[in-house]
C-alpha cells in the first residue's frame, strides 16, 4: 500500500470530435515528487490536466487518487480531496482584493464553521480571522504581500498567475497541479515561481508541472514525462529525457531543450 | 468611512426616517414607506443570486407570487391566521425554489435568464386558467389584516397605516438580519468567488450547486416573505402578482441603489417607490422624468447610488495642496 502511487493515470483517452487529444496515456506519479510535463503546444498538455482535476470526461481510461477511483467525480469534490489544479491563463476572483481571493481558497478548510459563521459566534470570528492570517502569510510566501489590498483584476498578468498560486496553495493541497506558472512571467517572476515550487515540494506537497521553461524542468524536476500528439514519447529523470532521440525530434524546431 | 461605519449610520438614518413617520402620522407618507419596506425585502432577496451569486433570476417574482397566494388561500380557503400564513408562505415559497432550481441551476448565462423567466410566465398563465384555486383573473379577495404580536409593543394590526407600516418594517429587519448573517457566515464568499470565476471556486473545492441552491432559497424564501406580506396590506391577490412590472422594479431597485452591495437593494427600493411620487408635480411628465433619473442614476451611478461618495467629489473639488517642486540637482 506505501508503495502505491498517489496519482495513477490509466489509458486515458480524450477525442474532440475527429481529434484525438490524448491517446492512451498512461503513468503515475509518487507522494512526495515534483514532475514535470512537457510536450510541443497542443501536444494535450492541459487536456491531461483537464482530465485529471474533473473539468472533463475521459473518453476512456481512468484516475486513480489516493487508492480511489474518481471516475465521474466532480471538480470541486477532487480539490477536497487534495487535487487541486491552476490554470493556464491567470485565473483569479477578479473583483476582490489579493487577500479575499487568497481567503477563497482556504474556504473549504473552513466550511465546517459556515453555521458558527451564521450566528456570529466568537469562535467563528476567530477563525475569519485567523484564515485572513493564513492568507497574508501564504501573500508573502509567493512574494505578493505588498499587493493584498489590491483589486485582484487591477494587478499586471504576471502577479496575477503567481495570485493564482497563491490561491491554489490557500486550499493546502495534496497533490498540486500548475499548467505553466511560469508562462507570462518576467525573469524574476519565474525565478520566485520556481522557488516557491521546490520550497511546498521540499514541505511534502507532491507537485506535477507543466513547464516549458527548460531551466526550471531541468533544475527542478524529480522526472520528466514528455507527451507528443497525445501520447507519453518519454518518462524518465530529466538528464535522460534531455539525451532522448525520440523526445529530441519531438521538439527539433520547437525550441532548444538544451 | 468603512462598511462598519456606513452601516451604522444606514441604521441610524433608517431609525430616525422611520420615527418620523410615526410621529407625522401621515396616511400617504406611511404607504409609501410601507410599500417602500415590502419592496427592500424583495430587492434584498433578489440581490442574493443577481448580486452575490452573480445568476440574474429574471423570474423572482415568482416567489413574490407564491407567498401571496399561499397566504390567500391558507387564510381564506382553510381559515388560517395570517401569522400561520405567513410561516407557511415563506416555507412554501422556499420548497418551489429549490424545485425550480433543479431546473435552472444546470443553465447559465442567458440560459439561466429565459429559463426562470419561463417559470414566471408559467405561474401567471396557472393563476389566470386555474379558476377553481385561484379564482382566475379575479383573483381572490378580502384577506384578513396583517396582524401579530410584537414583544414590548402589543398587538399590531395592519387595519391602519401605522401598524402596517409597522408590520412592514418589521418583516424589512428580518430580512436584513437573514441576508446579513448568511452572506456574512461565509456563505457570502462562496458566492463572490462563484460569481467572479466558477472554475476557479471549482479548483479550490467550493460546491457551486451547493451554494447556488443556498442562494436560491433564501432568495425565495423572502419574496414569500414580501408577497405574504402585500397580500395581507393590500387585500387580495389576483394574478397580476406575477405581473412583469413588479419583476422590473425589483430589479430597478437592486441596479438603482448597487448590485451585490449590502444597502443598495434596500436604498434603491425606498427610492424607486418614493422618486415617481415626488413627481407627480410633474403631472403628466412624471413617468418621462422617471425614466431621465434613471438614466441619469445608470449613467453617473453604475455601480449603484450607495458606491457614490459625494464626499470625495467636495474633496476632489478643493485646491489641493501643491506638489512639492523637484530639488534641483546641483552640478556634479
Ligand atoms: N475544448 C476543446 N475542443 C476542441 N479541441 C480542443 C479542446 N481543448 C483542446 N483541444 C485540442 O486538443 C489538442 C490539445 O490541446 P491542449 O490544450 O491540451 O494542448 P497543450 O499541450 O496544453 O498546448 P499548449 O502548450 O498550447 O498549452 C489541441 O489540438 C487543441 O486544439
Ligand atoms: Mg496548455
Amino acid at each position: 500500500m506505501t508503495d502505491a502511487p498517489l496519482l495513477a493515470v490509466q489509458g486515458l483517452s480524450r477525442r474532440f470530435g475527429g481529434l484525438v487529444a490524448l491517446d492512451d496515456l498512461t503513468f503515475a506519479i509518487r507522494q512526495g515528487e515534483l514532475v514535470s510535463l512537457i510536450g510541443p503546444n497542443g501536444a494535450g498538455k492541459t487536456t491531461a490536466f483537464n482530465l485529471i482535476a474533473g473539468f472533463l470526461a475521459p473518453t476512456s481510461g481512468r484516475v486513480v487518487y489516493a487508492g480511489r477511483d474518481l471516475t465521474g467525480m466532480a471538480p470541486h469534490r477532487r480539490a477536497r480531496l487534495g487535487l487541486v489544479r491552476t490554470f493556464q491563463q491567470a485565473a483569479v476572483f477578479g473583483d476582490q482584493t489579493a487577500v479575499d481571493c487568497v481567503v477563497a481558497g482556504s474556504h473549504v478548510r473552513a466550511e465546517a464553521g459556515i453555521q458558527a459563521g451564521f450566528f456570529g459566534t466568537p469562535g467563528a470570528r476567530r477563525d475569519e480571522a485567523s484564515r485572513y492570517e493564513a492568507a497574508l502569510e501564504v501573500l508573502r510566501l509567493c512574494g505578493l504581500d505588498s499587493r493584498a489590498t489590491s483589486r485582484a483584476s487591477d494587478l499586471p498578468y504576471g502577479e496575477q498567475k503567481v495570485l493564482g498560486i497563491a490561491i491554489a496553495l490557500a486550499s493546502r493541497p495534496r497533490l498540486l497541479m500548475l499548467d505553466e506558472p511560469t508562462a507570462g512571467l518576467n525573469a524574476v517572476e519565474s525565478e520566485s515561481v520556481s522557488a516557491i515550487l521546490d520550497r511546498i515540494n521540499e514541505q511534502g506537497v507532491t507537485v506535477f508541472v507543466v513547464e516549458h521553461d527548460m531551466r526550471v524542468v531541468m533544475g527542478l524536476s524529480d522526472r520528466v514525462i514528455v507527451l507528443d500528439h497525445g501520447q507519453v514519447i518519454a518518462d524518465d529523470t530529466p538528464d535522460r529525457v534531455r539525451a532522448d532521440d525520440a523526445v529530441i525530434r519531438a521538439y527539433l524546431g520547437d525550441f532548444d531543450i538544451a | 468611512m468603512s462598511a462598519r461605519v456606513r452601516i451604522s449610520l444606514g441604521l441610524a438614518v433608517a431609525t430616525g426616517a422611520a420615527a418620523a413617520l410615526f410621529i407625522v402620522d401621515d396616511a400617504y407618507l406611511m404607504r409609501i414607506a410601507t410599500l417602500g419596506a415590502i419592496f427592500a425585502i424583495l430587492a434584498l432577496g433578489l440581490n442574493l443570486t443577481a448580486g452575490h451569486l452573480g445568476l440574474f433570476d429574471f423570474g423572482y417574482i415568482l416567489y413574490f407570487g407564491i407567498g401571496g397566494y399561499t397566504t390567500a388561500l391558507l387564510t381564506l380557503r382553510a381559515g388560517w391566521s395570517w401569522e400561520a400564513a405567513l410561516v407557511a408562505s415563506v416555507l412554501m415559497s422556499v420548497a418551489v425554489g429549490l424545485l425550480v432550481g433543479v431546473v435552472v441551476l444546470r443553465l447559465r448565462g442567458p440560459y439561466f435568464v429565459i429559463a426562470t423567466f419561463s417559470f414566471l410566465t408559467v405561474a401567471y398563465y396557472v393563476a389566470i386558467n386555474w379558476k377553481e384555486v385561484t379564482n382566475g383573473p379575479l383573483g381572490l379577495i378580502g384577506l384578513p389584516a396583517p396582524a401579530f404580536n410584537l414583544p414590548a409593543i402589543g398587538r399590531v394590526e395592519a387595519l391602519d397605516p401605522a401598524g402596517a407600516l409597522a408590520i412592514a418594517l418589521t418583516g424589512l429587519l428580518i430580512a436584513v438580519a437573514v441576508v446579513w448573517r448568511v452572506v456574512e457566515s461565509g456563505a457570502g464568499r462562496a458566492w463572490h468567488a462563484i460569481r467572479d470565476n466558477e472554475d476557479l471556486a471549482a479548483s479550490v473545492g467550493i460546491d457551486a450547486t451547493a451554494y447556488a441552491f443556498l442562494a436560491l432559497a433564501v432568495s425565495a424564501g423572502l419574496g414569500g416573505l414580501g408577497g405574504s406580506i402585500y397580500a395581507g396590506y393590500v387585500g387580495i391577490v389576483t394574478p397580476e402578482i406575477f405581473a412583469f412590472g413588479h419583476m422590473v422594479n425589483v430589479l430597478l431597485m437592486v441596479v438603482i441603489g448597487g448590485t451585490g452591495t449590502f444597502l443598495g437593494p434596500i436604498v434603491g427600493a425606498f427610492l424607486v417607490e418614493t422618486v415617481p411620487e415626488l413627481l407627480r408635480v410633474a403631472e403628466s411628465f412624471r413617468l418621462p422624468i422617471f425614466g431621465l433619473l434613471l438614466i441619469a442614476a445608470i449613467l453617473f451611478a453604475p455601480q449603484g447610488v450607495v458606491s457614490l461618495r459625494p464626499w470625495r467629489a467636495l474633496r476632489a473639488g478643493r485646491p489641493r495642496v501643491p506638489p512639492v517642486p523637484p530639488v534641483e540637482e546641483g552640478p556634479a
